[in-house]
């Protein structure tokens, strides 16, 4: 379990340092590409749309990670202010709504998907189906899902790390 | 009564702790299934996924990033030691070096929170290490950031622009001297609180000090150079700056100062991927509320009650600031446009208000709403990239608010102070 | 009323395609005696072009007169309203093809694909402009224009030796005042209002392209209706569409004087330039197309060339 954890983590750590990366080197390169060889301009035209899947997939696919750490933006003070009692019943609510609602967004993200791979939409200018921009949904929330799950059941502390994880 | 109600639960939500992206999904579903519960499910997918699917938010995540890089490696530091080496022994010189440098970066990022991200990073630590409160430096730091959208370009304009037909020039004009204005406002109010704190102060340094933190900082100050005069010179769009920002942040770190690794920028990278996350997941489930403000028609309701009451346009021009306000509490600015001004701007017209003035409180407006608890973009964004309690940063906010009103109450009732520029150019 | 459509569509509540819909709204009510309500949302209030359009694919919205630019995605044989020169100048030839055999075939396309497609609409011609001369086709070597996503408009450009950069339309004046794109193609209208004429210096009225509106419907919104208000729905977007065309080219013409204040090197394609543009451009844009779209393209195309040669003699 907790191995199977660590390695999620470096997982998700991986892709998500991979799709920033790419995300840069893509679009400075297409306007190098531009400014050094006009001509070659129409060749990249694909790259925005490339990128801004990209991001979407960036933003999603973080969003367990996010939580895990404590990143995930919410105004604790007053939580925290409570006997530690009320605190840990709250927590415990919050994690459960939160699994919920993840869980549900995951269930109609995976119909969205389903639905715009049979409608055969494609993007414009990748010319790839369209499914591939809404999976990131599912696949963030899954994620998600997963992260409220560990909390709930007490096998992480997301309440207490909540620091700039890796800083220098 | 219904909405009343959800209204209510969401702020408890938010009292209570839950996650803001909680606090904004829960009311989204429970409004849908409630008032529109005919329309499909997949809904929530295509706004989810809608609401951070454009190409000119991918300015955010590159100056983030950008921004962790200069931060964690050198060239915050050079950057930050030339601007002390030049205004150090002023009063408030590293207050007043904020507003400049919001001023300035606003100016071509055109995004506030890209704003917030970048000089969040590298100026914040800076001012509290000079003996600014926390609070004022959130402040000041979330708040300086608004003209981003006044001072041109700005897409918040050309928005507006096209949604109205007015001159494109004629606003960016009218919005360099109200975002002037603006700053301005902001440095005056440092002033004030650095006299009051004593602050400033260290002793002027002599020239051959000063040259010497400029000749070291070099490579920093290539930066905005790059940044500006790409941008000015048409090498690039403002948001294709942000993606260069990246790549000479990076190659000066990796090759002239040497310090950073391969592996840093890989978890550099990780973690302004999770700001960035914790940031758009907001605006993913703000669209789903903005999306039922549209169908609700909320606008014309509005103006069903202007026209009840017979409003005149001082009443109008205040209900406009409300209603900006209370819809930028829960909005993006964009969005927020979009719903209001095709409704709005006809009756503005009807009293007599040039467009060009109109628009610059309706951009006002918009910036304001983005420092305004309860969801303020701003303040969430500094709240990720800092890791400073939300808490903190609304209740050091609230003095610039008032000083954002005061602007707001000058700008919108002295209408000449909009118009004399514009005027000047196109007689 | 018993039936509510909610549209939404891109221009603002100022432009041509806003008050036509105003005006079919108004027909319809009244003709169905207020048992069908059209409820309009300007702006892109609902979303961004590709969102409506899946929207009412999906039933999230019942209608959206969506730029036919935007929807390859969804249908590829509609980029052929994206070939340039596809109509001729004159405006009653145009409506023939648009409303005649070619116009059907271009409809009919959507209805496999979750769509229900009743009219195009006619939503202006572009205009050129640019930093540098672009007056002549050989001018245009080595230029840099903007286009939408598109790899017909992006042959379009590639045919006369200029480059096509897709940017956000949002960025686009402040691209043309520094300089990252030289030029631009754009309604007159939009051109005005957005007042390209400030940051550009030559402006070719070439009406070289067709903005053309496709009407849509989510199919399963539209077989809930009886027949007798569907007709009364097609027969008013019908009716409008020359009142559409003429509030366009009104607004074409108002904007063209706006335009001509502003100092501009005005350039007008006469119908032998225009024939020299088309000669080069066609060709390899519809090439391009038929690469994209396959058999539904061809047949279309076939549809095309023959009502073409027919309406204009070639
Ligand atoms: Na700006
Ligand atoms: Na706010």
């Amino acid at each position: 379990m907790a191995a199977l954890l660590r390695f999620l983590r470096s997982l998700e750590h991986t892709l998500l340092a991979g799709v920033m990366l790419v995300m840069v080197l893509m679009y400075s390169g297409s306007i190098a590409v531009r400014e050094i060889a006009p001509p070659y301009a129409r060749y990249v035209v694909w790259v925005d749309e490339a990128t801004r899947y990209l991001m979407v997939w960036l933003v999603f696919l973080a969003l367990g990670i996010a939580l895990e750490r404590g990143r995930q933006i919410a105004m604790t003070s007053y939580l925290e202010m409570m006997p530690s009692r009320v605190q840990f019943v709250l927590r415990k609510i919050i994690d459960l709504t939160g699994l919920l609602f993840s869980l549900y967004i995951t269930w109609v993200g995976i119909e969205m998907t389903m639905i715009i791979a049979n409608t055969g939409q494609r993007s414009p200018t990748l010319g790839i189906s369209t499914a591939y921009l809404y999976l990131a949904l599912p696949a963030g929330f899954a994620l998600l899902a997963l992260r409220y799950a560990l909390s709930l059941a007490g096998v992480i502390d997301r309440w207490s790390n909540s620091t700039h994880e890796g800083a220098v | 009564m219904i909405v009343i109600a959800l209204f209510i639960g969401a702020l408890a939500l938010l009292f209570l702790g839950f996650e803001m992206l909680l606090v904004l999904g829960l009311p989204g579903i429970l409004t849908k299934e409630i008032f529109y519960s005919a329309v499909p499910e997949v809904l929530y997918g295509q706004k989810l996924v809608g609401g951070i699917n454009h190409s000119t938010l991918m300015a955010i995540p590159f100056f983030i990033l950008a921004a962790e890089i200069m931060a964690r490696g050198n060239i915050a530091r050079q950057l930050t030691n030339v601007v002390k080496a030049f205004l150090g022994h002023h009063a408030g010189g590293l207050g007043l070096s904020m507003v400049a440098a919001s001023a300035a970066f606003g100016s071509v990022s055109g995004s506030a929170p890209a704003t917030v991200a970048a000089l969040g990073r590298i100026l914040y630590p800076q001012m509290r290490e000079q003996g600014y409160s926390d609070k004022f430096s959130l402040g000041l730091l979330i708040s300086s950031a608004e003209v981003a959208l006044l001072i041109p370009p700005s897409i918040t304009l050309i928005i507006y622009a096209w949604l109205t037909g007015t001159s494109v020039a004629a606003l960016f004009a009218a919005g360099l001297v109200i975002g002037l204005f603006l700053s301005a406002a902001f440095a005056v109010y440092v002033l004030i609180y650095a006299r009051r704190h004593g602050l400033g102060g260290t002793a002027r340094l002599p020239f051959r000090e000063r040259w010497h933190a400029v000749r070291k900082g070099m490579w920093a100050l290539g930066l905005p150079v790059v940044l500006l005069g790409g941008i000015y010179s048409g090498f690039f769009t403002p948001t294709e700056a942000a993606a260069a920002s990246v790549v000479y942040a990076l190659l000066i770190e990796l090759l002239v100062y040497r310090e950073m690794k391969f592996p840093d920028v890989a978890r550099i990278a990780t973690s302004a991927a999770i700001t960035t996350a914790s940031i758009f997941v907001l605006l993913a489930v703000g669209s789903l509320v903005a999306y039922f403000i549209t169908l609700a028609q909320v606008p014309n309701m509005v103006i069903g009650f202007m026209e009840s009451i017979e409003a005149n346009w001082i009443v109008f021009l205040l209900i406009v600031n409300l209603l900006f306000l209370v819809a930028g509490m829960f909005i993006d600015p964009n969005s927020t446009l979009l719903i209001l001004v095709p409704a709005l701007y006809p009756v503005a017209v009807s009293f007599g208000i040039d467009p060009i003035h109109f628009g610059i409180i309706v951009c006002l407006n918009t910036c304001i709403g983005m420092i305004t608890p309860p969801f303020g973009l701003d303040i969430f964004v500094a709240s990720s990239t800092l890791n400073e309690s939300v808490a903190k940063i609304i209740s050091g906010v609230t003095p610039f608010i008032v000083v954002n009103l005061l602007t707001l109450v000058v700008v919108t009732y002295v209408p000449d102070l909009s118009m004399f520029l514009p005027r000047l150019l196109a007689p | 009323q018993e039936f509510t459509a909610r549209i939404g569509h891109l221009e603002s509540d100022q432009q041509p395609r806003h008050a036509g819909l105003v005006m079919v709204a108004d027909l319809v009510k009244e003709r169905t005696g207020g048992a069908v309500a059209f409820e309009l949302f300007p702006a892109g209030q609902l979303g961004q072009a590709r969102e409506m359009n899946e929207g009412v694919q999906l039933g999230l919205i019942e209608g959206t007169v969506s730029p036919a630019a935007f929807l390859a995605g969804f249908n590829p044989a509609v980029s052929i309203l994206d070939v340039p020169f596809l109509y001729p100048s004159d405006r009653e030839k145009a409506a023939a093809l648009r409303g005649g055999a070619f116009g059907d075939a271009v409809l009919a396309s959507f209805e496999p694909l979750g769509f229900h497609a009743v009219a195009l609409w006619p939503n202006g011609r572009k205009a050129m402009t640019s930093n540098n001369e672009i007056a002549n086709v050989e001018d245009f070597a080595g230029q840099r224009f903007r286009v939408m996503d598109s790899a017909v408009l992006i042959e379009q450009f590639n045919a006369v030796g200029a480059s096509a950069i897709a940017l956000p339309f949002g960025e686009l004046y402040t691209a043309l005042q520094t300089g990252v794109v030289d030029g631009q193609e754009n309604a007159l209208d939009t051109i005005a209002t957005m007042k390209y004429q400030e940051v550009q210096q030559h402006l070719l009225i070439s009406e070289h392209g067709a903005n053309e509106d496709v009407v849509l419907f989510n199919p399963g919104w539209w077989n809930s209706l009886p027949a007798e208000y569907q007709d009364i729905i097609v027969a008013a977007f019908d009716e409008v569409r020359p009142q559409v065309e003429q509030i366009k080219e009104a607004a074409q013409a108002t904007a063209l004087e706006t335009i001509k204040q502003s100092g501009i090197d005005i350039v007008e394609l006469d119908d032998a330039q225009r024939a020299a543009f088309r000669e080069v451009m066609y060709g390899p844009a519809r090439d391009a197309y038929l690469a994209g779209a396959g058999d539904a393209g061809k047949t279309i195309v076939d549809v095309y060339e023959a009502q073409y040669a027919e309406i204009v003699g070639q």
